[in-house]
């Protein structure tokens, strides 16, 4: 906690209207300095700091305070606070919000569950591999160990439900996204680009690096959490072989999920 | 039990209500109609809550029939008429903006729109279909709501759970003004209009845009001239709202519409205010628009306004 206390002290919060529905805090404050993105390390404090602010409005809100504000999404140095301007005014929600800000310390660590996904590393399942391997001038072996077995942190949530940007990734598997983006990519597919990796959870046009596939959907409405990951939690991968693969699709195939998060702490 | 049997479907036609709210952090998309306005009265007309489902159709060329009594209505465009042809032949045709009741056996055709990109149907009571995420909202590119995930097709039977209330015989006060087509769209600047300099934000009011034949539910483009970033389109990736005016790399802007994706890394210059979201999705394509701003505390009294228009054009007191 410490750590996002001094974020929070190094932060110039700047407040920029998204429309009459949403209100866009940005914690770099570039509305003032428009210039470079704030190092990696702090990056994923400031996505924290966002998170923790969200949670801690949300506690507001069960407590029957701040009516209108209808959804809040943390992004990686920014919350966005959609509220109906029918119900309260964008005024009103950074003032409640300001008064928030001004007591970091609230802002307290929230406990995390950890999971282990499954990944069918190479060949046809992350028909990348190979040239991750090769352009990080290592062997598929070894990206493989280093991808599972660092502990990365589900940043933030977007693009298609369930999907988790997860940071943390181990800097020597650092790469841009490719250059022509695939206009398919098979859902269930591991990835990664910059520092981060995701799992795409459908079919859909992509340009990160495909290295594996996870057969456990990200998304399932038939669940009684339908989005498996959530921001915040702690992801690791175990290598699997492709009969392990087809048995865990297989025991997914009517909803039920057959993995379970470590609890929290 | 009222079942729905749709006979031919048009191009695009999804089952809609208000959205999604609350989700947006784990991705879910916020959906539900483009068009609130066609929605909100359209439900009113029938009986229904504000938020309730009905079916959103593009272009037209919607047909099906019911097999019991329906509260139906139009709403959305400025024109259009629905045609209902009873089991014994007999054609009426229901003007947009009235209420009308269906018997069992009605054939009701939506033909191809002239006054409007996209109408509503709204029907009376709702659809038998699991909530996901407590809407039933189609999304099509995160394959979940409405009927399957998908557009409805040919041969799709839909089930209708009829709601008790009798049939009012409902209408707008003056649908034709309500739905009219718009010139002009306001904005609010920003959260990113720091990104551009002066005269790139001049460039985005002084024109005239072209709504781009590429357009869905997700977002439409605006053709017009290039608008040049001051340093880069990237940014850490943000929350994104309904209406905002994302500009790429390729300067040219895209605004975000219901299905757009929750989050995003490219800048935005200025967002639609809410006024306004309903007659944007309502414009055809190659239609020309211009870009008015107005500040955040102005678009929130323009969005009270609205509501009240809404209100206002409700009346009861037909023949």
């Amino acid at each position: 906690m410490k750590r996002a206390e001094k974020t929070a002290a190094r932060m110039k919060p700047v407040w920029f209207p998204a429309g009459d529905r949403g209100l866009l805090l940005d914690l770099t404050g570039y509305g003032a300095q428009l210039g470079g993105l704030p190092p990696a390390e702090d990056r994923q404090a400031l996505t924290r700091f966002a998170r923790a602010l969200s949670q801690r409005i949300k506690k507001l809100q069960t407590a029957g305070q701040l009516d209108g504000i209808t959804d809040l999404v943390p992004g990686l140095a920014s919350l966005l606070v959609h509220y109906d301007p029918l119900q309260i005014s964008a005024v009103e929600v950074k003032k409640a919000v300001s008064i928030i800000l001004e007591a970091p310390d609230d802002l307290a660590h929230t406990p995390a569950r950890t999971w282990q996904l499954p990944v069918l590393y190479g060949a046809e399942a992350g028909p990348d591999l190979a040239e991750v391997a090769s352009r990080c001038n290592m062997s598929e072996a070894q990206i493989i160990d280093l991808h599972a077995a660092t502990l990365l942190e589900v940043g933030i949530m977007g693009f298609l439900p369930g999907l988790a940007y997860m940071t943390g990734l181990h800097p020597s598997l650092h790469l841009p996204r490719r250059a022509e983006p695939r206009t398919h990519v098979a859902g269930g597919s591991v990835a990664i680009a910059m520092d981060q990796t995701v799992i795409y959870p459908l079919d859909s046009p992509g340009g990160w690096n495909l290295i594996g596939l996870m057969p456990i959907p990200l998304f399932d409405a038939r669940r009684h959490e339908p989005v498996l990951l959530k921001a915040g939690e702690h992801i690791s991968f175990k290598p699997i072989q492709a009969s392990e693969y087809k048995e865990l699709q297989e025991a997914c195939r009517d909803g039920q999920l057959p993995i379970a998060p470590s609890e929290a702490s | 039990m009222v079942n729905l049997s749709i006979i031919a479907a048009g191009p695009y036609t999804t089952i809609q209500d208000a959205g999604r709210t609350g989700y947006q952090a784990f991705g879910v998309p916020e959906g539900g109609t483009m068009d609130d306005d066609a929605r909100i009265c359209g439900n009113w007309l029938v009986g229904n809550s504000p938020q309730a489902a009905g079916l959103e159709v593009y272009i037209g060329g919607l047909q099906f029939t019911v097999d019991a009594p329906l509260i139906i209505a139009l709403t959305g465009t400025p024109s259009d008429q629905l045609h209902i042809t009873g089991e014994n032949g007999v054609e009426r045709i229901i003007e947009a903006g009235y209420a009308h009741q269906l018997d069992s056996g009605d054939r009701v055709f939506l033909p191809p729109m002239r006054g409007s990109n996209l109408a509503f149907i709204a029907l009376s009571g709702g659809f038998d279909l699991p909530f996901v995420y407590g809407s039933h909202s189609t999304s099509l590119n995160a394959q979940l709501g409405g009927l399957e995930g998908r557009r409805l097709a040919a041969g799709d039977r839909i089930k209708i759970i009829p709601q008790n209330a009798p049939y009012q015989p409902r209408a707008l006060h003056d649908n034709a003004h309500l739905f009219a087509p718009a010139n002009s769209l306001s904005v609010v600047l920003g959260p990113q209009d720091y990104a551009f300099a002066a005269d790139e934000i001049e460039k985005l009011l002084a024109h005239e845009w072209t709504l781009s034949p590429k357009m869905d539910r997700m977002g439409i483009r605006l053709n017009g001239p290039s608008i040049a970033h001051k340093n880069s389109a990237d940014i850490l990736s943000d929350g994104i709202v309904k209406g905002a005016i994302q500009v790429p790399g390729d300067g040219q802007p895209i605004i975000m519409m219901a299905d757009h994706q929750t989050t995003g890394g490219y800048t935005k210059i200025a967002c639609v205010i809410s006024a306004d979201l309903g007659k944007l999705a309502r414009l055809h394509a190659h239609k020309k628009i211009r870009l008015i701003t107005v500040t955040q505390s102005e678009a929130e009294m323009l969005a009270s306004q609205h509501a009240a228009e809404l209100v206002k054009q409700q009346r009861n007191d037909i023949a």
